[in-house]
């Protein structure tokens, strides 16, 4: 008997597309279990950007939490070679509380992950299929980029070395609120007024890429923007163009992720639906000098926004 | 078209006058009347009224677009949403106020009276006191004179309710005043539309 899957929720629906497009691009599934120990959560939690972790205690008495994430179980799991990076994709349930909420939730994730030496070709490979992805659930859809090798530069650049003024300058750019960066202490007006004009700017590409580029006063804004730069090059023209932003709202863990950051969302769904980016900081926090990027989807987040199709009978 | 979460009342009217200088009207929305949604096809935007502790609930869920909510809202609710403004209306301090002959007795946690039991967590959390929060719904200021707490944690206007039941400010933690709110998916989509209504509140808010 075919199956019609059409008629499938859409994240199953999704997973089976993905899962295709996925393997194609040469990523193998990778199966893991559903808890780790607790230790290594607490090791890397700033990496998690939450607190809360479901823990139990397991054979022998050893904490034990349900998984709140899967690259750091990948990260610590895989078998990294060191001639071709290693590229895995997951679907798993991962387990989290709302932000500012107290219920545990299980989520329905779906991601990859490449791990290993790879080059700007690889950086271009894993945007394009986060795009293919996003373009699989919905063609209404944005991809917004950004690059904490550009922000933690133009940091450095402009002179915002303290700790608690580089943390309240993230919060401000997350937000894209320009009228509190002159209250922050340990920031100069020059400064200020630059975060100022990355917080407002405008996240159409090339204008975004002007605005960034009058900013730049060193080698790693540069070095960040040429990146950027081959990334917009290779998308426009494609079916893609109208869809890619280049968005400094789009931020995370300076200590873990160091170059390209993007996320995704999709017309019916009013939430963020894939995020990701290159994390070289894990690897290196966990004694690899590796190079990694990948992505994760929120699958569970789809259901609700796009009804399923019943089939009628005959 | 650009959905707009706007709070009931005296806040809501003056961010409407804004909106309304800037060429957002919709005719019937000041008239006494019940309705909860009004619409301007013409100037592509709909306008919600709602309870000013939900305006960040609704924005951030995806309900509007874009809000208009103070920040001792939006701080205590911590909605991941786009701060695009701050419309200079709605001005007041969040402050620490107390009995006015109040020592604080260290030796014990102080017991702090509040709306806002966020924020004094967070307050106190970085002066490093420990605390007891009694989560208050109105007229925080009966619950140090009734001896239910040391202090209060409250926003404060000019200071009259203070002054008149023996009050005063003891810390002002930080100014507030009605910020423009975005959802972050919205904005993404109609990053235009949102723009140009950032811009002109601009022209009349300077």
């Amino acid at each position: 008997m075919l199956i019609d899957t059409s008629t499938l929720p859409k994240d199953e629906q999704t997973f089976l597309e993905l899962q295709q497009l996925f393997e194609k691009n040469g990523y193998a599934l990778y199966k893991m279990r559903k808890f780790e120990e607790y230790s290594l959560y607490q090791e890397y939690r700033n990496f998690l950007g939450s607190e809360s972790v479901l823990t139990f205690q397991g054979f022998g008495g050893k904490l034990m939490a349900l998984k709140p994430d899967v690259t750091l179980s990948i990260v610590k799991n895989a078998k990294m070679g060191m001639s071709a990076p290693e590229k895995l994709y997951y679907r798993e349930s991962v387990y989290r509380t709302e932000r500012g909420g107290s219920e545990f939730r299980e989520i329905n994730q779906m991601g990859l992950e490449c791990i290993g030496r790879f080059g700007s070709d690889t950086v271009l490979e894993i945007c394009g299929l986060a795009m293919e992805s996003l373009a699989t659930i919905d063609d209404d859809f944005i991809f917004a980029v950004s690059h904490m090798g550009f922000v933690t530069g133009l940091m450095d650049e402009c002179g915002i070395d303290n700790p608690v003024a580089k943390k309240a300058v993230l919060e401000l750019l997350r937000s894209r609120n320009a009228h509190d960066v002159a209250s922050v202490g340990g920031v100069s007006a020059r400064a200020a007024e630059k975060i100022a004009a990355l917080a407002s700017g405008s996240t159409e590409f090339s204008a975004a890429l002007e605005l960034a580029r009058s900013l730049s006063e060193g080698r790693e804004t540069e070095s960040a923007l040429t990146e950027l730069n081959a990334l917009y090059g290779k998308v426009s023209g494609t079916c893609f163009s109208e869809k890619i932003r280049l968005d400094f709202s789009v931020l995370n863990d300076i200590d873990y992720y160091n170059g390209m950051i993007f996320q995704g969302y999709v017309k019916r769904v009013p939430k963020l639906i894939l995020s990701g980016g290159r994390y070289d900081g894990l690897l290196a926090r966990t004694g690899k000098e590796l190079c990694a990027m990948g992505f994760a989807l929120s699958l569970g987040e789809l259901n609700a926004c796009y009804p399923r199709r019943v089939q009628k009978e005959e | 078209m650009v959905s707009i979460a706007l709070p009931k009342g005296r806040l809501g009217n003056k961010a409407y006058k804004l909106l309304e200088k800037s060429g957002y009207t919709v005719s019937e929305l000041m008239d006494e009347s019940r309705k909860l949604v009004f619409e301007n096809a013409e100037s592509g935007v709909k306008y919600f009224l709602v309870k000013p502790s939900d305006v960040a609930i609704y924005v951030e869920y995806g309900a509007a677009d874009i809000g208009v909510v103070g920040k001792d809202i939006l701080l205590e609710s911590g909605a991941d949403v786009y701060e695009l403004l701050d419309l200079g209306i709605g001005k007041c301090r969040m402050c620490v106020a107390a009995k006015e002959d109040y020592v604080e007795d260290t030796g014990r946690p102080v017991v702090v009276a509040t709306k806002f039991p966020s924020i004094a967590k967070k307050y106190y959390m970085s002066t490093n006191r420990e605390i007891e929060v009694i989560k208050l719904y109105g007229s925080i200021e009966l619950a140090p004179l009734l001896n239910m707490s040391d202090v209060i944690v409250d926003i404060v206007e000019t200071g009259t309710t203070l002054r008149e039941n023996r009050l005063k400010v003891f810390e002002e933690i930080f100014p507030v005043s009605a910020r423009l709110i975005a959802n972050k998916a919205s904005y993404k989509f109609k990053e235009k539309e949102i723009a140009t209504i950032v811009g002109k509140l601009k022209e009349v808010t300077l």
